[in-house]
């Protein structure tokens, strides 16, 4: 069974055109340096025009595809610097109702941001128990720490509810700030809440060197590979095996961070590649597959039976 | 707009031979494997989607579009022009 922890609603509804339009910046400058760019108009209708999955159900049809059985939908709060179609109660109901339309196939993390202070802890408590969200996800290039002692009303809630923080780490859109995407900026918090477990989101990806010793060394620190196959230069399957061979499988989560790579084949091709490809698993112990694809995160969501249909979990930061 | 197909499929031919700069080894014709033979990459099939798009004069409908990793210029252009 693989699970994947690491996915979007490619929707208009719940990623703001903002973002949109600084990754087709992205993309377009890259294409401009081979000679190759769009006009720019183009190449945003055409990202728009992939972000129209509303109800997933494209997701689900990848998933099946793929062999995916579930995955965690995480749901960014940009709100407080790009406007949204949105709000995030808004955004709650709908991935509430994908759940609904799809069940048994999703888990939700759901957005905060500290600038919401306590009334934003309250209701972000309030969606999560009206919703049963399984987790918080957080986006601190939008402009905070997540160590910010702002967000520990945040985590009290989830220390209550035994819910994961998902905290992205690395690279993002261009206008947002890289210093709060560092991985180090956790630790505080790791320490402060050592029984809440803190998934670095790209800690597969970016800055390994410090997410790996943070993840050995900090117990209630996981990592998870979104984005692993968003590298231009291909050689994705060696970098995930040199990532499988550092002695952490036990605090990795597979996740390919999907609408990336819609365009390059979809889910089937990475996961084909991933399970049944040469590199990904070479040298690497039969066991541990089952943890990376699976095991860990259902090890990290909450324990109540009855929130999302999973059975209780081990405890993972203990 | 009215489309050349048998004048396109040449042209997306050396599209794509010509974004590989001709250092790749695989053959490009219009059933090869772009993705599977290494001649795209993300960033290749989304200057070739927009190629196609501006080439058709018509929008390539990615709600349809299911990627797999047998994509060609035959199944690409013909999911654009909806065939």
């Amino acid at each position: 069974m693989i699970l994947d922890g690491h996915c979007h609603v490619a929707s208009t509804d719940f990623v703001p055109r903002a973002f949109i339009e600084d990754v087709v910046d992205s993309m377009r400058r890259r294409l401009a340096a081979v000679g190759r760019a769009p006009a720019r108009e183009a190449l945003v209708d055409s990202y728009l025009a992939q972000h129209q999955d509303h109800d997933a159900d494209r997701l689900v049809a990848e998933m099946d595809a793929a062999g995916v059985a579930r995955a965690v939908l995480l749901v960014p709060d940009f709100g407080m610097v790009m406007a949204g179609r949105l709000d995030l109660a808004a955004m709650a109901r709908r991935h509430h109702e994908i759940r609904q339309r799809h069940p048994g196939r999703f888990w939700v993390y759901l957005g905060a941001d500290p600038r919401r202070g306590e009334r934003g802890a309250r209701e972000f408590a309030d969606l999560a128990d009206r919703y049963a969200v399984d987790g918080l996800k957080l986006y601190p290039p939008c402009g905070y720490s997540p160590s910010d002692p702002a967000l520990y009303p945040y985590y009290e809630e989830c220390r209550a509810r035994r819910m994961p923080v998902f905290v992205h780490i690395g690279p993002t859109a261009h206008s947002l700030s890289f210093p709060f995407a560092h991985p180090l900026l956790i630790d505080r918090a790791a320490r402060d809440f050592p029984d809440l477990v803190f998934v670095l989101g790209h800690g597969g990806v970016s800055h390994v060197d410090v997410t790996a010793y943070l993840a050995l060394h900090r117990r209630n620190v996981y990592l998870d590979t979104g984005g692993f196959a968003g590298t231009p230069d291909g050689d994705w399957p060696a970098r995930l095996n040199r990532l499988f061979r550092l002695g952490l499988n036990h605090k990795i989560i597979f996740g390919t961070d999907w609408p990336l790579n819609q365009l390059s084949g979809g889910m089937r091709r990475l996961l084909d590649r991933v399970v049944h490809g040469p590199e990904v698993f070479a040298g690497v112990p039969h066991g541990d597959r089952a943890l990376l694809l699976g095991e860990n995160l259902l090890r990290v969501l909450p324990p109540a039976p009855n929130r999302s249909g999973r059975e209780a979990g081990a405890g993972a930061a203990s | 707009m009215t489309v050349d197909t048998e004048a396109l499929h040449a042209e997306l031919i050396e599209w794509v031979r010509s974004w590989n700069e001709d250092e790749s080894t695989a053959e490009v014709d219009l059933d090869t494997p772009l993705l599977a033979n290494g001649l795209l990459d993300s960033m290749g099939m989304v200057a070739f989607v927009s190629h196609l798009e501006e080439r058709t004069g018509k929008p390539f409908d990615f709600s349809t579009y299911m990627p797999g990793p047998t994509a060609s210029i035959r199944t690409l252009l013909d999911h654009c022009l909806g065939r």
